[in-house]
């Protein structure tokens, strides 16, 4: 228990706060190069206080307002320094934030091991532990039975493939150094394998659709018919819809499946400066929610005169699509969808435009191919093709080969997280049957 | 009846340090041997070191054992292996006279007033209470209070070539069978290995024919209490078998017990017998051969074979060199009973027999090298048994003694275990420059370190403080402009900048070549070992947490059934340990764990 983990505490999408919790000796560290306060830093902030800052990534890019609060041990729910990050943005925030915290030095938390490490630290009683650790594993085996069936065997697969490629390099490097007299090795190349494990590693982005949704936010000015929209591409009346520009305050976040497409799609309150401090809070709130969209609908009026394209300079073009609503009323006056809550026109091919954005997350779902859903897995193809890259870098640069050996065989150890084999049993096996040592 | 605190049974390479450390420990010690003439033989080739095995030479001198220094003794010629793989895995190989090694190693035994050396059998164990107090021999017996195992290959051994076998231990001598009988009757499982010998050479070699191999110029030494290797080598010769060398041995593979049906245990995959590399590898046509000076004699490296000898003799003229050599002493097979090392707690005390230990060959390993290390060990923790003290258990971190023992009590054996570098997690850490800085601390403690080795240890450990204390400073102006103000540990990483060049510019202490190689690691590979480190630190904890080794492994919810058959068998003393028992993943580790802090927390309310 001397790493530091993070994990999304709260249920994955439901809510419009989700909590991500670090736990360990360098939480408050770790969640420091994340999290900036507008004044101070994390690490002197005081414990037990909530603090509003910015996670941000690492260039500094802002992804969600956030709360954080850091609890120092033995006072926490682990008994180790913890910290709290409550991200405004719901599940698509909370995943962004957990994936800074782990490029930053956390490691994914397993299923429990909060509750494993409150008990080991004498926190809970063994029956409070398992009756914790009960739910936490019946949920994860519940949410990892829908994306997981088609897609787990598949990833095995295609990891066992890579990590037997490496362990190919593993052993010519072993074979080198320990029978330096019994074979000739030609230098190893790790090229090959290192273009497939980075295209795995892209996987990533669609597994992480897969895993929480792919959330598409709509955004408009007020009354642009942000709330038709939303009722007709759920197919159901969720939201208010009145004539009255600002009718919606607060954002609604449903979610949906589209042909194995899970969407979390969420309706804003219109776009527009307002004095009117409920609106304005709304408005607030709406921007936060188009911040942290994979997809945002950036809606029209097609019948306003004239439409108000504004809107459109607003939003970042390469996440958004133009929507030009009531065109059943006008026909749209630019580039981008026409479509008519009223008539439904239009709904179905919004939907496929929708799915075409989403990073081929739907090809990903139905073709069986692999990918990497669970963030676990991504970290672990992650930190493979780290140590894959350096050693690589090491081979070119003439690194001597006891070094290179040492990021291939992480790269052999950390692929077998995934696969669950270990290096300690496959290395030398590998090396008998490659090699005719014994001079 | 004789009486003695330590007894140690075999004084091969396994039970002359067992012997040695316990004398030297001040025990009163006896070893038996089967014959005087089996006293620290090289029964196979006349060779020490290697990747790993080197290593292992070194860490046994570090820790006060007699290995290196005999081998420094014997040395004929002397050659550093992997100069180009990096600097922890360069490792010193040397050519030996085994007269002379052994000579050496008499003197030893000889010089210590403590040590009685007694040529007899040993047909059973004398138990008291479940607890082994000596032995019978065919002479008698003997009380100990402590006995080690170090039979080596003599265990039921019997030799196999062609298609005979008759019983008889390596090199000519008798075999132990009563006492392989016995240890099973007391309770052990003992399993049957297999490993062979090359064929010995004389007559007349073409030297024309074959590449000449010599020593390094100047030598290097196994022991840190000697400067100098040899002043006079031996080169040895490279030569390969022939399309003509296969065709012999497919046409008569019917004649090879290993093929015959006449062998079945199994032989060491590393090295292999010349009929196995036929038959594995078709494609491969030729096999090289290395051709080594030993006595008066050659020994020929890479042509372990167990064929009739008049085909080995066939072979032997089909390699170039060889054509008119003669067979002065044919290569066979061996087959022996070694004893499951899972059965011994990680200080090699047998967990089913308090009050023996065991090392070496009987533990299921090979090699010279292996066997030192743990005779060392297994003498050392016997000694500090009689006294009353707890026992030496080197961790995995700390050399590749401690890695070669966890491997063998905690994993077990399935072919002759042979140690690598690459069963080293923290590998780089194990140099040949490092291994007094590691271990003779160990040996100090242990009263092991004579007062030379105590000063050189000393010595080396200064000079390399005080050379990393002035990597701190930084580069002046005038030496490099453009790096001035960068510290010099910094600076040092550039490929093109040595620890002698600094040296030259009189910027850090002047040193020798194996100290400067030692200061320049440290700064240039700083980001490895910083990561190896934090992976050792991380580890640490858990070895450092016990598990209680009467725990009822049915009682630990959680846990898979293949983890818990072999937790049981193993019976781990760490949690460390228990992570790598066979079949026991990290879902199991944690298992492990919330039972035992459990268990820890109704302890605590039963005692109230």
């Amino acid at each position: 228990m001397t790493d530091t983990i993070a994990a999304v505490a709260t249920a994955p999408g439901v809510g419009g706060i989700a909590i991500v919790r670090v736990s360990g000796p360098q939480a408050v560290e770790v969640a420091d190069r994340v999290v900036g306060l507008p004044k101070g830093r994390l690490t002197r902030a005081a414990p037990w206080r909530l603090r509003l800052g910015w996670a941000e990534d690492e260039g500094g890019c802002r992804l969600d307002q956030v709360l954080a609060v850091v609890m120092r041990g033995p006072r926490s729910y682990t008994r180790e320094d913890m910290v709290e990050v409550h991200c405004h943005g719901g599940a698509a925030a909370a995943g962004a934030v957990l994936a800074q915290l782990v490029a930053a030095g956390a490691r994914p938390a397993e299923p429990g091991e909060f509750t494993r490490r409150a008990f080991l630290n004498g926190r809970l009683d063994l029956a409070q532990a398992e009756a914790i650790l009960g739910l936490v594993n019946a949920r994860a085996e519940g949410g990892l039975r829908v994306a997981a069936g088609q897609l787990a065997g598949a990833l095995s697969a295609e990891v066992r493939r890579l990590r037997g490629g490496l362990l190919q390099v593993a052993a010519s490097l072993a074979v080198a150094i320990d029978f330096p007299e019994d074979v000739e090795v030609e230098p190893p190349t790790l090229a090959a394998i290192r273009t497939e494990l980075a295209a795995l590693v892209e996987t990533g982005r669609a597994g992480q659709i897969i895993r929480q949704g792919f959330s598409v936010v709509i955004a408009g000015r007020p009354n642009a018919g942000k709330s038709s929209l939303f009722n007709a591409l759920l197919g159901a009346d969720r939201a208010i819809v009145t004539e009255h520009a600002g009718t919606t305050r607060d954002f609604i976040t449903e979610a949906v499946d589209w042909d194995g497409l899970p969407v979390t799609l969420t309706d804003t309150a219109g776009l527009r400066e307002t004095a009117e401090p409920v609106e304005a809070l709304g408005v607030k709130r709406a921007r936060q929610a188009v911040d942290a969209a994979d997809l945002i609908l950036g809606v029209v009026d097609a019948a306003g005169d004239p439409p108000d394209t504004g809107i459109l300079q607003e939003l970042e073009p390469e996440r958004t699509l133009s929507v030009w609503t009531k065109t059943d009323l006008r026909a749209p006056a630019g580039p981008g969808l026409a479509v008519s809550a009223l008539t439904g026109e239009g709904i179905p091919e919004l939907r496929r435009a929708i799915a075409a954005h989403s990073g081929g997350a739907v090809a990903m779902a139905g073709s069986g191919g692999p990918c990497l859903v669970s963030l676990r897995h991504q970290g672990a193809a992650a930190r493979a093709l780290a140590a894959v890259d350096r050693a690589e870098g090491g081979l070119r640069s003439g690194l001597p080969w006891e070094l290179v050996a040492l990021d291939v065989n992480e790269a052999v150890e950390t692929l077998g997280e995934v696969t669950g084999e270990s290096l300690r049993d496959d290395l030398l096996e590998q090396v008998f049957s490659q090699f005719c040592v014994g001079k | 009846m004789r009486e003695c605190d330590v007894l140690v049974i075999g004084l091969g390479h396994a039970g002359c340090e067992a012997a040695l450390a316990a004398a030297r420990m001040g025990r009163h010690t006896v070893g038996l041997t089967l014959s005087s003439e089996a006293i620290a033989q090289l029964s196979c080739n006349p060779s020490l070191g290697g990747p790993a095995k080197g290593h292992l030479v070194r860490e046994v001198d570090a820790l006060g054992g007699e290995m290196g220094l005999a081998a420094d003794a014997a040395a004929i010629q002397v050659r550093t292996l992997n100069t180009g793989k990096g600097h922890a895995v360069r490792a010193l190989r040397a050519q030996l006279d085994r007269r002379g090694y052994r000579s050496h190693m008499l003197r030893a035994l000889d010089a210590e007033p403590l040590l009685e050396v007694l040529e007899t059998e040993v047909t059973g164990l004398r138990l008291t209470g479940g607890r082994v107090t000596g032995v019978r021999t065919t002479t008698g017996g003997v009380c100990a209070r402590a006995v080690v195992l170090a039979t080596g290959t003599y265990l039921h051994a019997s030799l196999v070539r062609g298609g005979e076998r008759w019983t008889g231990g390596p090199q000519g001598q008798r075999a132990a069978c009563d006492l392989s009988e016995a240890l099973r009757a007391a309770g052990l499982t003992l399993g049957r290995f297999k490993t062979g010998t090359p064929p010995r050479l004389a007559g007349e070699l073409d030297y024309s024919r074959m590449r000449r191999q010599d020593g390094d110029d100047p030598p290097g030494t196994f022991s840190f209490l000697n400067d100098r290797g040899p002043d006079v080598q031996q080169p040895c010769w490279l030569t390969h078998t022939t399309e003509e060398s296969l065709r012999l041995v497919r046409e008569n593979l019917h004649r090879s017990p290993l093929y015959s049906g006449m062998i079945k245990s199994v032989g060491p995959r590393y090295c292999p017998s010349f009929e196995d590399k036929v038959v594995h590898y078709p494609d491969r046509l030729r096999h090289p051969i290395f051709v080594e000076p030993d006595g008066e004699v050659f020994y020929v490296q890479g042509l372990s074979t167990s064929l009739p000898a008049a085909v080995q003799e066939a072979v032997v003229r089909t390699i170039p060199g060889l054509e008119r050599a003669e067979l002065v002493a044919p290569g066979y097979a061996i087959e022996y009973d070694y004893s499951d090392p899972t059965q011994l707690w990680p200080w090699l005390e047998a967990k089913a027999l308090p009050g023996l230990w065991a090392a070496g060959q009987v533990n299921g390993s090979s090699g010279y090298e292996e066997a030192a290390g743990q005779g060392l060990l297994a003498g050392i923790n016997a000694a500090l048994s009689v006294r009353g003290d707890a026992p030496l258990v080197l961790g995995r971190d700390e050399g590749y003694l401690g890695v070669m023992v966890d491997d063998l009590v905690t994993r077990g054996v399935h072919e002759p275990y042979r140690l690598l570098t690459s069963r080293a997690e923290y590998r780089l850490a194990f140099r040949h420059g490092n291994a007094d800085q590691r271990l003779t601390p160990h040996a100090v403690r242990l009263g092991l370190a004579r007062a030379d080795r105590v000063r050189r240890w000393e010595a080396r450990r200064t000079c390399l403080e005080e050379a990393l204390a002035t990597l701190e400073r930084t580069v002046p102006a005038a030496v490099d402009p453009d790096a001035a103000g960068t510290p010099l540990r910094v600076y040092l990483r550039r490929p093109e900048v040595t620890y002698q060049s600094l040296a030259a510019a009189n910027l850090v202490p002047p040193l020798g070549p194996a100290e400067a190689a030692e200061v320049e690691l440290a700064a240039k590979y700083a980001g490895y070992l910083s990561r190896q480190q934090a992976q050792a630190d991380r580890q640490r904890r858990l070895e450092h947490l016990p598990v209680p080794v009467e725990l009822d492994y049915g009682g630990v919810r959680g846990l898979s059934n293949e983890a818990r058959v072999n937790l049981r068998r193993v019976r781990p003393v760490t949690v460390g340990q228990a992570g790598r028992v066979a079949g026991v993943t990290p879902a199991d580790v944690a298992g492990l764990m919330v039972h035992l802090e459990a268990r820890r927390r109704q302890g605590v309310q039963t005692e109230r």
